[in-house]
């Protein structure tokens, strides 16, 4: 026998050495509920949310106890819910009804609130098929807390199944069609050619002459679906891009590698940003060669003489009371969160829309890092940056695991976007 | 250290003690350079910016002040303030410095026309030098303008009518686009124009994925160099086939004993630390020995015999020892070649030899060494059944190494209370770490049985040091359902689950886990389930595995293997990236 074999088996009985008894105790928990704190105590933040979705999913009823220990969740002290806290590694504390009238009464106290939680969002990424779960900090963040999901992309768009889901998720597509701009620097490397082939069999497959035009028509097609009521998330360039999509209808915005011609030589006066959801009065990058798209972006990651350094950004505390919804999306154990580059990283005050609401900032800066708003019966989220535990991400960096930051406050802010439409309608309005 | 050079250190020393005077006469940058230095290096950018500036009023071509200057403009994100003075340096003195600085600002402000007008002119200061070309190569890549820059080194090609000129930095801009094809024909050229660049071209090949690597070596194989082939070798043994790689070399090495001489021991070197290449290796210096002749041949043949005997081809490292001449390579080199022959005999099963080598090594080799070969042989002696003779060669050898030995051959023999004790008088430390977990390892799974004394384990675990992992296992097995499951039965159990799963019988392996798992003895069954949902995971039976593992976690919640099952489990259900 090999020596590593025999040291690895008896580390692992050395190991198990510690074990007291076995515990049988989990069919016995007589306590109706179960919190889960999410201040410092929790062992593991983002599994948190995991439990709580699942626990919605088996069609028990949840509250978020929003700014009670950084957003803690109720849950129900049901033997299956106690079984996947285990399972999941997520701290949670036996509430029994005294303990849970005193929270209510600090609850109601305080600026905090609880909001019931209803129903398991039906989540989709939009994502092409075939694509890594690992350069997508929301599927990376929803795997690791075992939140369900589908997949649409642009063919799944176009057919209307997006009114199959609650809330969708956009990462670091560009809505422009330019394959975020990266053709010439990185012209033949095969991720780039493969993505390019994709993207124009698929347009070319729907019917329309060019990416960029087809991209624009995905791109109304996700603001007609939030208009009718979902939830859109959007992340990175996916930000920045789907409004300049939104907002050149009738312009051409693309460079010539795109759709064979430039872009139009008055575009930026041509642009109609009353189509768009956040964002307005940006000017628009003209270098094809430059992986830059407006100056909506204030990092400019790409752009050598443009380029801001990262910082942190700070949530804003709303009232629990008064205004869940940002309540909610801002629950975090940290106010300061450290800021990550993407293609777009974040949003300069200048170019939002007046009834934008910011949700973080850069103390200081020009520049804002989440954002929300509302567009009809439905609502959006924009978050900046890429992966917010790899803050300066390149193409072809290791992909983040998780597991090795399972209380990182820049992911909760994702995750408190799966959980919000599972709140109960009338808590909604602000 | 000689006389001579104690003497200079000392007088060094005391210098550096002297204080005041001597101390003082260090040069003092003067005036706003003195500040601007100051202030930088306090990390006060603003300050140091303001002085820089004063300095270049002065002197507008101060090189120092220009590019302290362009230094504290980055951080505080003002490097486009450059301009002005790097143009007004290079009117004032054109000087490689100056240029460089205004090439480097004029492509931040993105004027790649004018940048290339300060490469011509800091080329026509320096004709023929590839110096301007690179610094704009640099410049773009730092500001990631990669397509420019591959622009940028065709160009400078065509200025220099070379084109292998700037292939270093052509190879890492192909490199970063993942056309390794590409990078390798120009870290070829790059290697021709320096050879020392054929190392960081290894390094810097050897990521090549699995699915390029054919490529790679299809452009490697279109020149017929002995460096091409010395890359192409060091790739191969890289990319996990020394064997097939010291064959290539061998095949390519030209008559020149110094180059092939080279090539060999370069290849040796850079698989001294790599698993797995230790036959390599041992191959790569026999032929080094054979290419040359004297003390140094012996040295040679030393090292392969070594690493041959690490590799575990003890014919391969007795061949070598056979050609050894007597009295070659120096009395270290002899002291080395005893001690591998004392290696081959003992994994041979030739202690008694080995015993007889060792004797006449006494007065050759350092006490410690000497005690540690003779350990050795105990083991060895151990190993052919002869414990009663393995005892007799730790006599005298009162080190807590030969304690821990001793302690080894008892529970050999079944004395477990004999083997425990001596293992507590031996401390946790002694001998090499892995000796020392070995140790502790083997403390663990004896210590539960009631018995002081077994036999049958001692056999047992005597079959297994013997490599014998079949009848190692076998009597582990019936050891095992002897004992009572919580008096070390399920621990027993546990190690021949083990041995099986080593020996690559999966099915029995698996019973014996689901047997470990089953007693429910508190130190055992956590880490058999966790053995035991690796390996049905290993067999991609995935929805076993995740019952298990979650079986696992409720049960043992408490158990130090609970963070290794919980990774177990993100990783079979996906929801972390695969380790």
């Amino acid at each position: 026998m090999k020596r590593r074999h025999f040291m690895g088996t008896t580390a692992a009985t050395l190991a198990g050495l510690a074990i007291p008894t076995p515990l049988r105790g989990l069919a016995a928990i007589r306590a109706p509920w179960l919190l889960a704190p999410m201040d410092d105590t929790q062992a593991d933040h983002l599994k948190a949310y995991g439990v709580a979705f699942r626990a919605l999913e088996r069609g028990e009823k949840v509250e978020w106890l929003l700014n009670y220990r950084s957003g803690s969740f109720l849950l129900p002290g049901s033997a299956a819910t106690a079984r996947d806290a285990a399972l999941a590694g997520v701290t949670v504390h036996d509430a029994d009804a005294g303990a849970v009238t005193s929270i209510r009464a600090e609850i109601a106290q305080a600026n905090m609130d609880a909001v019931p939680l209803e129903k398991a969002p039906r989540v989709a990424i939009y994502s092409p098929p075939n694509a890594a779960p690992w350069d997508d900090a929301v599927t990376m963040a929803l795997e690791y807390a075992g939140v369900k999901y589908e997949k649409a992309w642009d063919q799944e768009v176009m057919q209307g199944r997006l009114s199959d889901y609650d809330w969708l998720h956009l990462h670091h597509e560009d809505f422009t069609g330019q394959y975020s701009k990266f053709v010439l620097n990185y012209a033949g490397a095969p991720w780039l050619t493969e993505m390019m082939q994709r993207n124009q069999d698929m347009a070319k497959a729907l019917g329309f002459d060019s990416v960029p035009a087809e991209k624009r028509a995905v791109a109304q097609r996700i603001a007609g679906f939030v208009e009718q009521g979902g939830f859109l998330f959007a992340m990175c360039t996916a930000t920045e891009t789907i409004d300049l999509a939104l907002a050149s209808a009738g312009t051409d915005i693309a460079a010539s590698f795109a759709d064979g011609t430039p872009m139009a030589a008055d575009a930026n006066a041509r642009m109609d940003w009353s189509r768009g959801l956040a964002f307005e009065n940006a000017r628009l990058e003209q270098s094809p060669t430059m992986a830059v798209f407006s100056d909506i972006d204030g990092h400019q990651v790409n752009s050598p003489d443009r380029r801001q350094e990262l910082g942190a950004f700070t949530l804003f505390d709303f009232s629990a009371k008064i205004d869940p919804v940002p309540t909610m999306l801002v629950q975090n154990h940290r106010q300061v969160i450290p800021d990550f580059y993407g293609l777009t990283t974040s949003f300069n005050r200048r170019t939002l829309k007046p009834g934008v609401t910011v949700m973080a900032e850069e103390p200081g800066a020009p520049w804002v890092k989440y954002i929300r708003g509302e567009v009809g019966q439905g609502t959006w989220t924009f978050y900046g940056g890429h992966d917010p535990e790899d803050p300066q991400h390149q193409i072809g960096d290791a992909p983040t695991d998780l597991a090795l930051h399972p209380h990182s406050p820049g992911y909760r802010l994702i995750l408190n976007n799966v959980l919000f439409p599972a709140a109960k309608k009338k808590e909604l309005k602000t | 250290m000689n006389r001579a050079c104690s003497s200079i250190l000392v007088l060094m020393l005391m210098l550096l003690g002297t204080p005041g005077p001597l101390a003082a006469q260090r040069p003092q940058v003067p005036g706003d350079l003195g500040v601007a230095l100051d202030a930088e290096r306090r990390g006060d950018f603003g300050a140091a910016v303001a002085a820089y500036q004063r300095a270049l009023a002065a002197n507008q071509a101060d090189a120092t002040a220009l590019l302290g200057l362009e230094r504290s403009l980055e951080p505080l994100n003002r490097s486009h303030e450059m301009l002005g003075p790097a143009q007004a340096a290079v009117a004032r003195a054109p000087s490689p410095a100056a240029y460089s600085a205004l090439i480097r600002a004029w492509v931040a402000h993105r004027n790649i026309d004018s940048a290339r007008a300060a490469v011509s002119g800091w080329s026509a200061l320096a004709k023929g030098e590839p110096a301007p070309y690179r610094e704009l190569v640099h410049a773009l890549v730092r500001t990631r303008q990669r397509a420019e820059a591959k622009r940028a080194v065709e160009w400078g090609r065509a200025q220099l009518g070379n084109d292998n000129a700037m292939a270093y930095d052509m190879a890492q801009l192909r490199a970063s686009e993942g056309d390794w094809a590409g990078a390798t024909r120009e870290w070829l050229a790059a290697a021709r124009e320096l050879p020392g660049y054929r190392l960081t071209a290894l390094a810097a090949l050897t990521p090549v994925p699995e699915r390029e690597r054919a490529a790679v070596r299809t452009v490697l194989g279109t020149e017929r160099t002995l460096e091409a082939r010395e890359l192409e070798a060091g790739l191969l043994a890289r990319w996990g086939d020394p064997d097939e790689a010291v064959k290539l070399l061998i095949a390519a090495l030209p008559p020149d004993r110094v180059r092939a001489s080279e090539a060999l021991r370069g290849f040796a070197s850079g698989l001294q630390t790599r698993p797995g290449a230790a036959r390599a290796r041992g191959a790569a210096l026999e032929e080094l020995a054979r290419r040359n002749s004297g003390d140094a041949a012996a040295r040679a043949r030393v090292e392969a015999a070594q690493a041959y005997h690490q590799a575990g081809d003890q014919a391969g490292a007795r061949r070598v020892l056979a050609a050894l001449p007597a009295g070659r390579g120096g009395a270290a080199a002899a002291a080395s070649a005893a001690s591998t022959l004392i290696g081959v005999l003992l994994s041979e099963g030739k202690p008694a030899e080995a015993d007889a080598e060792l004797d006449k090594l006494r007065d050759r080799l350092p006490a410690d060494e000497w005690q540690a070969l003779r350990r050795s042989v105990a083991l060895g002696w151990a190993r052919v059944g002869q414990l009663d003779r393995g005892e007799a060669s730790l006599i005298g050898d009162s080190t807590v190494e030969g304690l821990a030995m001793r302690g080894r051959l008892a529970i050999f023999r079944g004395d477990l209370k004999g083997g425990v004790d001596l293992f507590r008088s031996a401390g946790p430390y002694a001998g090499s770490r892995e000796e020392a977990a070995h140790r502790t390892a083997l403390l663990a799974l004896v210590q539960p049985i009631a018995a002081d004394t077994l036999p049958a384990l001692g056999a047992a675990l005597l079959a297994l040091e013997r490599g014998d992992s079949a009848r190692g296992a076998e009597s582990l097995e019936q050891v095992g359902e002897a004992l009572p499951a919580d008096k070390g039965g399920a621990g027993v159990m546990l190690l021949a689950a083990s041995v099986r799963g080593a020996l690559g019988d999966s099915t029995d392996a698996e019973a014996l886990l689901r047997k470990a798992a089953a007693s429910e003895v508190a130190a055992t069954a956590p880490a058999a389930e966790l053995e035991l949902a690796r390996l049905l995971l290993a067999q991609r039976r995935s929805s076993e595995a995740v019952s298990l593992l979650e079986h696992l976690i409720l049960t043992w919640p408490q158990s130090a293997t609970v963070p290794e099952a919980r990774r177990a489990l993100d990783e079979a259900k996906g929801a972390v990236p695969p380790t």
